[in-house]
């Protein structure tokens, strides 16, 4: 009893200290406290389609916190949110010491109570759950990390003795701390040390067969009964997730993260349990984590466990657990040295082990776990040791050393520091304008449709200026309960994109109040709440284009539009309803939109081009043209982009001359892939790419050997191309595709390669033996790989006739029909940068030039008509950069020490005390506009020089010397005495921007006493044209605005993921249902006694769920989410594994009784 | 164990074990020599471990020697070299506490080191 009451209260007194201040914590990835609303959350999460996150997403994995949530839903009104919380963290902490304590105990026997007190304090207060657990703020582990030696106990319990009581419990309290199992990896973390426990009971130490085999059977029933029973978050998770992981992480991503994670787990760091990211990078808990003495702190438990590993191996019950810590950190330690290579090897041949890509934060609540006994041990020995040696009052001296040790180094833990995050504390306190805001909409009768929460800033994350600040996950979703919210991403790329549109609308320069509306409409939005209280200009939260946010401006738009009412203020909060006659419901039928293939364009150039019509997309190959007969118009954007070089023989024989001679020319593509390795690749933890890399310089080195040769007009060996055909089948068949490099160095690898062709092609028809057909072969195996994985277009050609080299903007378009198509180009504001733009751009289709005769319209070119075939087709043209921005220097505001020379040079002088910078003025840019900057430098001891470029999108024009917008640092040879040549492209802009000021700067130099001079001259700004192209049919001259074919009679919400009603068609119509775009959502009609299921299931809108219906009169319709029913299978099955443990519970009492 | 067993099995334990070492801590290719350094020292570890099991007291203080070394080379900031250091003493003490394995299995513990 004593022992409880140590845990209670100690418990009782840190939930004291953490909730003094009467506040409690939220923010970061776990948003706003789930203990604000559990109701609310209850809600949202007994569903694994979360219908307020509007426009709707799916979440299969977070249906494991409905226990936790029902239970707190329950308490909600005796208690208040901080309440809650605390009460909550009081039971985790009392869990971790008390379930500890018992977990020991039932190892080292039940006359060492105080030892195993210790261990209970020491895996309440050891440095993982520290740094891991409660200051990393993530609810699993804080649940994993408690609920772990209490289910250890009864499953070790259970191995032993095959008690059903003890399997009862132990699912009962499963169930309880179900909310771990939101992160799969609770689960493995689990079952690794359920699996342990029964090793250690099956053979350690060999009792004969007849124990393994009896062990063994425990094992499989209390696996079976575990499973079945909470098949309830199973099912989903694995019939759902399975879809959905790999689109959220790729193999390479996660061994990426396995990397770089791991160079913080070496052993250094591990062994010791630390974090060295939060205790000593940020140092988010104190400095004070990088003094020596709290340097070696963390090392006296270290020493002692590793004392207890020592003496446990002479321990007949607890030689075990030395074993067991030993894996564990084997574990833990993830990819770090040594035997790190099976973490690596297991991800890049298994994708689901990916989810422990963070095996420290993961799984490394086991080292705690196993090492509290051993701590205990080595306490032990210390204690008998000392006191044999050196007496009873030297030995306590010792053992309270090292305890205050422990708890020195947790202080952090008993002043609620834990929880301190610098820049974004966790302390949280809803301002009660957000409730008043609710009960406003409680009040409102027959409410519908979605509340857009604006700045909608396309991120999840949110900042905002509350008294005490918050910091994390946008929550509006729990802040507002009448109706769903649109308020941030939900992480599908297609609906991310479209909305992205709702950061642009309100704001210049995509205003236009028809298109507001109309985004407004097909988003289903009745309600918007303008948060004055969003620290708009974060620029950390919401990336550099903060202007988008800006309050001031988004106000001025809602106050100017006259299809919305201010209805209310409630301190920073302005709620405005749309007009009842302009509201459009969830469900609306029409017969009159534009077919529109997204492909690469960005969603406002979409939005531009459809106008205000609504949109429809084919998901997939459409089979019967339904969408084709009845759209207004067909607009199609390029699926795909590439860019590919046209070289004259010249100059491909020159490049291959050069490689060989000269093999540190920067300007050859051979070497830039070398750099680019050493610059992207090279530590970075993308294994794959590295590889990748590696591999095609191999074959970069053999297709010189071969070019060798053939000029040489020799005959190469046949194992010179058996090596360089094995090479090209190990780079194209070993992950390329979806790699990083195929990604990034996409453009750089179309160099390349046409090295490759150009060598190959010119050897194959330089003779006819088998080499020759060899060569042939290997050409057309390299060209298919390479059009197969989007590196060069299907019509390419290497070796033109060309003069020089020019640089090609290829498009590929998939056609749904042969027709005739207009060909579009976008952005023609920019043609008057380009001299003769049409007569240079040489358009080609499919290989063959096409002639055009452009037209201008109002805000893109029509080039010309063109009969196409249905199928994919690549429409290119030579991309050239226009006229130079800069005219004249004169152009540049000279600042600090800068001069201009002779009207030729800017100079840029700095030193200790100064720096110099020249200013311009770039403006009628377009968005998404890329840039390429050349000049000619001359350095004296400079050896960097920057080049910054804000946009009209960023902040204010801050001189922040590159620290917080888009900068370009280049680096000169400062030992040079000659002009330099520099240049470089930069990144699109942002899609929004029309203006932005280039800086060329020098910082004064901080850290020499020298004076630096960089000198400019030959300053050239191109725009390098990059336009789209784009493809039009247009099939109906009506008005092309949406008109109503059909009628919802009768609509209701059964739940989130069910809807019926009734429906009256006048013709065939499409019926657009506003909700996230998902296979899922089944549309079924009843007439009579008949069912029809419609199976024309398009996109919507861009983003949303479209149904043909072939069919008209009056239906009662049904609309259902059908992945749920995994849910309800799930829960069925689970009830069969209750009532099945149950049976077994039964049995297993009258079989005692007997 | 005689010697005629020991000259057999003493090749075969070191080249088999240094391939998984090596396996263990590089994969299958290896890039750089000084990557098969550690493997080919934990493949004398084991070595001598199932050979020379008499030996292996000392192994284990030599490599408590070395993690010792790591926490002081770690206090003096020397990350790096105290890395190095670490997974060296770690690696031989894990592969040594695991030759135990099978008397632990048998009786339960060690009787002695």
């Amino acid at each position: 009893m004593s022992q409880k009451l140590v845990f209670f209260l100690l418990s009782i007194l840190i939930t004291i200290s953490w909730f003094k201040s009467g506040l409690y914590y939220g923010g970061a990835e776990v948003g706003i406290s789930p203990y604000y609303n559990p109701a609310r959350y209850l809600n949202i999460q007994q569903f694994i389609w979360w219908a307020d996150v509007a426009p709707g997403t799916l979440v299969p994995q977070f249906i494991s916190a409905v226990p936790l949530y029902f239970i707190l839903s329950l308490l909600q009104n005796l208690l208040s949110p901080l309440m809650l919380q605390a009460l909550v963290f009081f039971c985790l902490l009392f869990l971790m010491g008390y379930g500890m304590y018992l977990f020991t105990l039932s190892y080292i026997g039940k006359d060492k109570v105080f030892y195993a007190v210790i261990a209970g304090l020491f895996y309440m207060f050891n440095s993982y759950m520290l740094v891991e657990v409660w200051h990393r703020f993530l609810y699993g582990g804080f649940f994993l990390a408690a609920f772990l030696p209490i289910l250890a106990l009864f499953w070790k319990l259970w191995i032993q003795k095959g008690n059903f009581v003890h399997l009862v419990i132990l699912l009962l309290v499963s169930l309880i701390s179900s909310y771990m199992f939101g992160n799969l990896t609770s689960f493995i973390a689990l079952w690794i040390a359920f699996f342990l426990l029964t090793l250690a009971e099956a053979v350690f130490p060999w009792q004969g067969r007849i124990n393994l085999v009896r062990v063994t059977k425990w094992f499989v029933i209390g696996l079976t009964f575990f499973i079945l029973t909470n098949l309830w978050w199973l099912i989903p998770v694995a019939k759902v997730s399975t879809q959905v992981l790999p689109n959220q992480h790729s193999s390479e991503d996660n061994i990426s993260t396995l990397v770089n994670i791991s160079k913080q787990t070496i052993l250094p760091y591990i062994l010791q349990y630390a974090n060295p990211f939060y205790l000593f990078y940020t140092q988010e808990l104190g400095s004070i984590y990088k003094n020596t003495i709290f340097l070696i702190l963390p090392w006296i438990p270290a020493i002692v466990i590793f004392l207890g590993l020592l003496v446990v191996l002479k321990n007949k019950k607890l030689a075990v657990l030395g074993l067991f810590y030993l894996i564990t950190i084997i574990i833990a330690k993830g990819a770090a040295n040594p035997f790190g290579y099976p973490y690596i090897w297991g991800f890049m041949n298994t994708f689901f082990i990916g989810v422990i890509r963070n095996p420290f934060e993961k799984l490394g609540v086991l080292l705690p776990f196993f090492s509290s006994t051993l701590f205990v041990i080595g306490l032990e020995y210390i204690f008998l040791y000392t006191t044999r040696r050196f007496g009873k009052f030297i030995s306590r001296l010792a053992i309270c050393i090292i305890l205050i040790s422990i708890l020195i180094f947790a202080f952090p833990m008993f002043t609620g520091r834990v929880f301190n995050k610098p820049d974004y504390p966790l302390l949280v306190q809803v301002p009660d304008t957000y409730k008043q805001a609710d009960n406003w909409f409680k009040k409102q009768k027959d409410i519908e449709g979605n509340i857009l929460h604006l700045p909608f800033t396309n991120n999840d994350v949110v900042t905002y200026n509350w008294e005490h600040g918050y910091h994390g996950v946008e929550v509006n979703e729990i802040l507002f309960t009448s109706l769903p919210s649109i308020t941030r991403n939900v992480g599908i790329k297609r609906v991310d994109d479209t909305l992205r549109s709702l950061a642009f609308i309100f704001n210049k320069p995509f205003l236009n109040n028809e298109q507001i509306l109309n985004l407004l409409q097909s988003f289903n939005v009745s309600y918007i709440v303008f948060h004055k209280d969003m620290r708009w200009d974060d620029v950390s939260t919401y990336g550099k284009n903060i202007k988008l946010n800006d309050l001031f401006e988004i106000e001025n738009t809602l106050n100017s539009l006259d299809f919305l009412e201010n209805k209310a203020s409630f301190g920073s909060l302005i709620i405005y309803k749309i007009k009842d006659s302009f509201y459009k419901p969830k469900i609306i039928f029409s017969n009159n939109y534009d077919l529109v293939d997204a492909g690469e364009s960005n969603i406002m150039q979409t939005l531009t081009f459809s106008k205000i019509n609504s949109q429809i997309t084919a998901m997939g190959e459409e089979k019967d043209n339904v969408l084709w007969e009845n759209s207004s118009q067909v607009l199609i954007f390029p699926r795909t982009i590439l860019y590919t070089w046209e070289y004259s023989k010249e100059v491909l024989d020159s490049m291959l001359n050069k490689s060989i001679i000269d093999p540190n020319d920067d300007a050859l593509p051979f070497n830039q892939l070398k750099l680019a390795k050493q610059r992207l690749f090279l530590h970075s933890g993308e294994l794959l790419s590295e590889t990748l890399i590696d591999k095609i310089m191999s074959a970069n080195n053999l297709i010189l050997e071969l070019n060798k040769y053939r000029i040489n007009q020799n005959i190469p060996p046949q194992s010179l191309l058996k090596s360089y055909d094995d090479q090209i089948n190990a780079i194209f068949t070993s992950g390329f595709d979806g790699s990083s490099i195929q990604r990034i160095l996409r453009s750089l690898l179309a160099k390349v390669f046409t090295l490759h062709l150009y060598v190959l092609e010119r050897f194959y028809n330089s003779g006819d033996t088998d080499n020759h057909v060899f060569a042939k072969e290997l050409y057309d195996r390299l060209n298919t790989y390479l059009i197969n994985n989007k590196v060069l277009p299907k019509y390419f050609s290497v070796g033109k006739e060309t003069n020089g080299q020019s640089q090609r903007r290829v498009h590929s378009f998939y056609l749904p029909k042969s027709a005739s198509y207009e060909l579009l180009i976008t952005d023609n504001s920019m043609f008057p940068l380009y001299p003769d733009i049409i007569s240079k751009l040489h358009i080609n289709l499919d290989g063959n030039p096409l002639s055009v005769t452009p037209s201008s319209r109002d805000d893109f070119t029509h080039l010309t008509e063109v009969e196409l075939d249905k199928g994919v087709h690549e429409i290119s043209y030579v991309m050239y950069p226009s006229s130079n921005l800069v005219s004249n220097l004169n152009e540049f505001k000279l600042e600090g020490v800068s001069q201009l020379v002779n009207n030729q040079i800017l100079k840029f002088t700095a030193n200790p005390q100064v720096g110099s910078a020249a200013t311009m003025v770039l403006d009628k840019l377009n968005g998404g506009d890329i840039y390429e900057i050349s000049f000619e430098a001359l350095t004296d001891n400079a050896d960097k020089f920057y080049i910054e470029m804000t946009e009209d999108t960023e902040g204010d024009n801050v001189v922040d010397n590159c620290t917080k917008t888009t900068c370009y640092p280049l680096e000169l040879v400062s030992t040079s005495k000659d002009w330099q040549r520099v240049s470089f492209v930069t990144t699109p802009l942002n899609i929004a921007t029309r203006k932005a000021n280039l800086r060329l700067l020098l910082p004064l130099n901080q850290f020499s006493t020298l004076t630096f001079t960089v000198q400019i001259r030959n300053l050239q700004i191109n725009r390098l044209m990059d336009n789209n192209l784009i493809l039009r049919k247009k099939l109906s001259n009506d008005s092309l605005v949406s008109s109503p074919s059909g009628y919802l009679t009768s609509f209701k919400k059964l739940s989130p993921v069910k809807y019926e009603g009734r429906i009256k068609l006048d013709k065939p119509s499409f019926m657009f249902f506003k909700e996230t775009f998902n296979p899922g959502w089944k549309l079924e009609l009843f007439k009579d006694n008949d069912k029809f299921k419609i199976d024309k299931h398009f996109l919507g809108n861009l983003y949303g769920n479209t149904y043909y219906i072939d069919k008209t009169g009056e239906y009662n319709f049904k609309l259902e989410f059908e992945p749920q029913k995994n849910v309800n299978l799930g829960i069925m099955v689970a009830g069969f594994g209750w009532v099945g443990i149950l049976i077994g519970f039964v049995y297993s009492v009258l079989k005692t009784k007997q | 164990m005689n010697i005629t067993k020991k000259v057999i099995l003493t090749p075969v334990v070191f080249l088999l074990s240094g391939f998984i070492f090596a396996f263990l801590d590089n994969g299958i290719e290896i890039e750089r020599f000084d990557q098969i350094i550690q493997p080919i020292f934990f493949a004398v570890i084991l070595t001598s471990d199932i050979l020379l099991p008499s030996f292996r007291k000392n192994l284990i203080i030599f490599s408590c020697c070395l993690l010792v070394l790591m926490i002081l080379i770690y206090l003096l900031q020397n990350l790096m070299i105290a890395d190095w250091i670490g997974r060296l003493g770690f690696g031989i003490l894990f592969i040594t506490i695991f030759s135990y394995t099978p008397e632990i299995i048998k009786r339960g513990y060690l009787e002695k080191f």
